[in-house]
């Protein structure tokens, strides 16, 4: 008979939280604590903000040099930036410096007119095992990857230690790991973004990944103008408020429900939900 | 929760001369409601102190657990699971029951009270209340203006701003394993605008009298109740209630003291309330204090309340089609409540007293609840 067992921690920012299906305690605590530990590796290793991390120091030019896990991660970025035509791009970070609320409006434009020239994935191209820039500008931020690629990885350390009823949560990143004991899909709530703590649509998952993007969540603001935390460097728009993304892996349902938020011509073939 | 805006907003009475002096009173209080519903445990502690005889602080801190069974719509087909929002229901398996709860809050105040050269009072106070899903803030200012040397009458002139802050978060898991979506973050303010005078009109007796203005705007509905829509017979969708985004109220208040004999004083108040969302309602206040010997004084009391039904309101067994606004929250119904009461104080030595007062409260709609507060004062 497996028991429910739910464990909650905060990792890169986000509040996470695992429910596991197992037989026994110890059997869940172990797989939590490796998922706790894989979560903050993750977390060291790809925080934009830590001039210690992996990361910081591609940005800063201190390496270039890229492990196995990173060079992966960097050509799936890329691959994404192709199929969703430019507009899920870690260079945007190239940017982010510009949205303090120190910052003036018309100083916020001629600054992004000369940065706008080193955003986009072409800026770096990578061979064998290691980053080239073609400029000191470009910067890469994965925040918008690691989290989900989190939640991925999770999976696989839940199954490494032999579960088969799981569900990932973090922050809203989900992936349901097989079926509840009683033989049916975990349920997920799509929040309506009308009226708060209410769900607009149940979801069934199994052995799926499910993300939604809104981009209300996090603002910029400046003088009396308001920047999503979803930076578009493309200038297009998106009547939807929110975007949930149904597929195999966390990453993509999050690349996608992150790109449709700003262009929803992008084509996929995940099932995609638009409120 | 109807408790924690009430508990948590600044108030203000037409003010009399403050009997001011130091003291810390603890306080513990228990309320709950019939059928298990809501159950709340709230410990308070107080402190007043004065600083020369023009400055006084008077600070309170209170943290409640609320716990029980919010009233909502439940599948009685399948059991006593919860509909969600957006469910197509079997209209002769819906049933109207409560789904289980808990919260904890904690919320502060500070009120200072500043005394000018002729007695006049400035008062200044600000609020803060704080729960998982639910964070406010209050500030007021209130004016206390004497008429004349022999202190005999006074007017009063307050007003307070509350701002509310509501997050979404997933918090009811009984419709579902987990939730993925922005958590929106909605807001309302009130602003509370009084004027008032008060009289001694002899050596026995007092009266006060007061309007009020109240402009609520931003969130007002309640985000955990449902209503019906759509019901074709046989079928029906659970939503969301809706009230409007903008509530205008009025209303004034009139009080009386008077001193029976030496040691019996009855307090009468009435206070007629009217709002543009359609309620108006009548209170009827009483209570008679009885001091026995120089340690003992007793109070009864009883309250009634006479209110008339929001204009978009219908009841649970009922149901809306297409109109704007629609709620089924009985706090909106029209009701009348009784509420009696009682309580005794007790002083142990100079500094220390204690006391404890009961309550219950009955109103038409078969809500019936107790409270209780017993607590120690010291004063220093």
């Amino acid at each position: 008979m497996l028991k429910k067992h739910i464990y909650t921690f905060e990792a890169m920012t986000t509040p996470c939280e695992l429910i596991l299906y197992t037989e026994n305690k110890t059997m869940a605590d172990n797989a939590a604590k490796a998922v706790l530990q894989e979560a903050k590796r993750l977390e060291r290793k790809y925080n934009y903000y830590d001039e210690d991390s992996l990361l910081s120091q591609l940005n800063s030019r201190s390496t270039n040099v890229l492990d196995r896990e990173t060079k992966e991660i960097l050509q799936r970025a890329k691959q994404y930036y192709k199929l969703t035509n430019g507009v899920f791009d870690i260079t945007v970070a190239t940017l982010k410096a510009l949205y303090t609320t120190e910052t003036t409006n018309d100083a916020l434009q001629a600054k992004k007119e000369q940065l706008l020239h080193y955003v986009g994935c072409e800026h770096f191209s990578i061979k064998r095992d290691k980053i080239y820039f073609d400029n000191p500008y470009t910067t890469i931020d994965l925040g918008g990857f690691v989290k989900e690629y989190a939640v991925d990885r999770a999976v696989s350390v839940l199954k490494k230690h032999k579960l088969t009823s799981a569900l990932i949560n973090y922050g809203g990143d989900i992936y349901a790991l097989g079926k509840k004991p009683n033989d049916t899909s975990f349920i997920v709530g799509i929040k309506d973004p009308n009226n708060p703590k209410e769900h607009i649509k149940m979801i069934p998952l199994e052995n799926q990944a499910l993300t939604t993007s809104a981009s209300y969540e996090r603002q910029y603001q400046i003088e009396d103008q308001v920047y999503s935390h979803i930076i578009n460097t493309k200038s297009k728009t998106s009547s939807a408020k929110s975007v949930s993304v149904i597929s195999k892996s966390c990453v993509e349902s999050g690349i996608y429900s992150t790109a449709l938020m700003i262009d929803k011509n992008i084509t996929t073939t995940n099932q995609v939900l638009l409120f | 929760m109807q408790l924690r805006l009430s508990w948590c907003t600044a108030t203000f009475l037409v003010a009399t001369a403050m009997q001011a002096e130091d003291y810390v009173s603890v306080q513990v209080l228990q309320y709950n409601e019939n059928d298990n519903r809501v159950s709340v445990t709230a410990p308070s502690i107080i402190l007043n102190k004065d600083f020369g005889t023009d400055y006084t602080l008077n600070a309170s801190l209170v943290g409640d657990a609320v716990s029980g069974a919010s009233p909502t719509y439940y599948d009685a087909s399948s059991g006593a699971s919860a509909y969600a929002r957006g469910d197509n229901i079997n209209v002769s398996d819906v049933e109207y029951g409560n789904v289980h709860f808990s919260e904890q809050r904690v919320a502060g105040s500070l009120l200072f009270t500043s005394r000018f050269a002729n007695r006049d009072e400035l008062r200044v106070g600000a609020n803060g209340s704080s729960e998982h899903d639910f964070n406010s803030g209050s500030g007021s200012l209130e004016y206390m203006h004497w008429f004349d040397g022999a202190k005999n009458s006074t007017l009063t002139l307050g007003s307070s701003y509350q701002y509310n802050e509501i997050t979404a978060r997933c918090v009811d898991k009984t419709d579902c394993d987990a939730s993925s979506g922005a958590s929106e973050l909605k807001t309302a303010s009130a602003i509370n605008l009084q004027v008032g005078i008060s009289h001694n009109i002899n050596p026995q007796s007092y009266a006060e009298v007061a309007l009020f203005y109240i402009a609520d705007d931003g969130y007002l509905s309640d985000p955990y109740l449902n209503v019906v829509r759509n019901n074709d017979g046989t079928t029906a969708d659970i939503v969301g209630e809706k009230r409007p985004e903008k509530r205008r109220a009025y209303g004034g208040v009139i009080k009386y003291v008077n001193a029976i004999t030496g040691n019996t004083t009855l307090h009468l108040s009435y206070r007629y309330y009217w709002d543009d969302w359609g309620i108006s309602s009548h209170t009827a206040d009483s209570d008679l204090y009885y001091e026995l010997g120089s340690n003992w004084i007793f109070k009864l009391g009883l309250r009634h309340y006479n209110q008339s039904a929001a204009d978009f309101y219908n009841g649970t067994d009922s149901y809306f089609s297409d109109e704007l606004y629609a709620s089924s929250d009985y706090r909106l119904s029209d009701f009348s409540a009784w509420t009696y009461k009682s309580n005794v104080d007790y002083t142990v030595t100079k500094e220390f007293s204690l006391n404890l007062s009961a309550n219950y409260y009955d109103q038409t709609t078969g809500l019936k609840a107790t409270y209780f507060m017993t607590g120690f004062r010291y004063n220093f």
